[in-house]
């Protein structure tokens, strides 16, 4: 019987460890409404609102842990859904402007924007909250409206800066999980702070403001420990994910992996 | 869809579990009624054209969703009109070096989307039936 009361006693110190440290990491959001040029135009200025993302280190130890998201220079990533079979001559010669003008409107809809997850690049994908997730379906017209905005803001603006490898992987490869990359070549996709630092990503909601809606912006609230790479499996003729362990220890700062504490926010256009 | 907007006669959608993002091999084909069908040959090419979609979306199954960006998906495409130019129904010679070896140095996947790992794609051509 003591046996037992010892063990009750031992799950429940454990179960409050683990949940104040657990509180320990904050992921958070928050938005902001700033000026900019309307995308469009460009000699007309309008206001849209940014989503902050908030990572904040309230333990005494220094961490290291993956982003829950990430962008183009903060520009939102989405995927393409839709695979149009255009003219040859749009192929070749793509007219972004004009993909970009042509999106629906979904005012009166309800999304969720979901976060990266697992991936590599760590873009968002936004669905319907009418959506049934038990079962496959396509992805949502509205991401190729968003992308396509954004593909135009990016090559109108920024595509001069396109210089990063990182921007075009796809996954991660075996060889790639160790401390030297992580602290050089993939450091933007991870966030290293020491007791008591913040470190924040905005994110651009113009395409967002366009396309109207309403969007409840959610971060699944698990940091795991691995990422995954992408194997090509000759027998199956497909690829398969491994997961891979990132490093105990990069530097001076240690693997955070669990839950942590975070909000959601949502904003109607 | 927009495909009257933009001229296409054809789109092929891949479907996802949304819940773990991943894409799920299977993938829907759209003819556009006001284009693919304006004769058998615009239907043989619009439908070779996605069904290499088709397989190249088989094949990534299991892949995420994210992966789904304008690069990827331009890659994609090249295969895909480099397929219909195979069977004679383009002619490509619009690709830049760097373009294609841009897309064969930085995706992995660039060797397993080419039209000529799929079997159905092999030893035939078009051929006028009427």
């Amino acid at each position: 019987m003591k046996a037992i009361i010892f063990y009750i006693s031992l799950s429940m110190l454990l179960s409050i460890y683990a949940t104040t440290y657990s509180q320990c990491i904050s992921i958070e959001l928050s938005a902001r409404w700033v000026k900019g040029y309307d995308v469009f135009q460009k000699d007309s200025i309008i206001c849209y609102p940014e989503l902050i993302i908030t990572y904040r280190n309230m333990s005494d130890t220094n961490y290291y842990f993956q982003k829950v998201s990430e962008s183009r220079i903060g520009l939102p990533m989405l995927p393409i859904g839709h695979l149009l079979q255009y003219p040859i001559e749009e192929y070749l010669n793509p007219d972004y402007l004009k993909r970009a003008k042509m999106y629906g409107k979904y005012s009166g809809e309800n999304y969720t924007v979901i976060f990266g997850g697992s991936s590599f690049s760590k873009g968002w994908i936004v669905v319907n909250d009418t959506s049934n997730i038990e079962v496959e379906q396509e992805i949502d017209l509205i991401n190729d409206d968003l992308a396509n905005i954004y593909e135009y803001i990016y090559r109108e603006n920024y595509d001069k800066q396109r210089d990063s490898l990182n921007e075009y992987n796809t996954h991660y490869t075996l060889s790639d999980t160790v401390p030297k990359l992580i602290l050089d070549k993939f450091k933007d996709k991870f966030v290293f702070l020491r007791p008591g630092e913040i470190y924040t990503d905005t994110y651009n909601l113009v395409g967002f403001k366009l396309v109207k809606g309403c969007f409840t912006f959610n971060i699944i609230p698990y940091l795991p420990a691995y990422v995954y790479t992408t194997i090509w499996d000759k027998s199956q003729s497909k690829y398969i994910e491994v997961k891979i362990e990132l490093p105990k220890v990069v530097g001076n700062y240690k693997l955070y992996s669990g839950s942590f504490n975070s909000n959601k926010i949502a904003i109607t256009f | 869809m927009k495909m009257d907007a933009i001229g296409a006669p054809g789109a092929t959608v891949p479907t996802t579990y949304v819940t773990s993002g991943k894409l799920t091999g299977m993938s829907n084909v759209y003819f556009n009624k006001n284009l693919a069908f304006s004769s058998a040959k615009q239907l043989f090419f619009t439908m070779g054209h996605e069904f290499v979609h088709v397989s190249q979306f088989a094949a990534l199954a299991g892949q995420r969703a994210s992966i789904l960006t304008q690069d990827f998906i331009d890659m994609l495409d090249f295969h895909a009109y480099s397929y219909q130019n195979s069977i004679g129904g383009l002619q490509l010679n619009s690709y830049t070096r760097e373009e294609i070896l841009h897309w064969s140095t930085t995706y992995s996947q660039f060797n397993s989307m080419n039209y000529i790992n799929f079997p159905w794609s092999f030893n035939h051509s078009y051929i006028y039936p009427f």
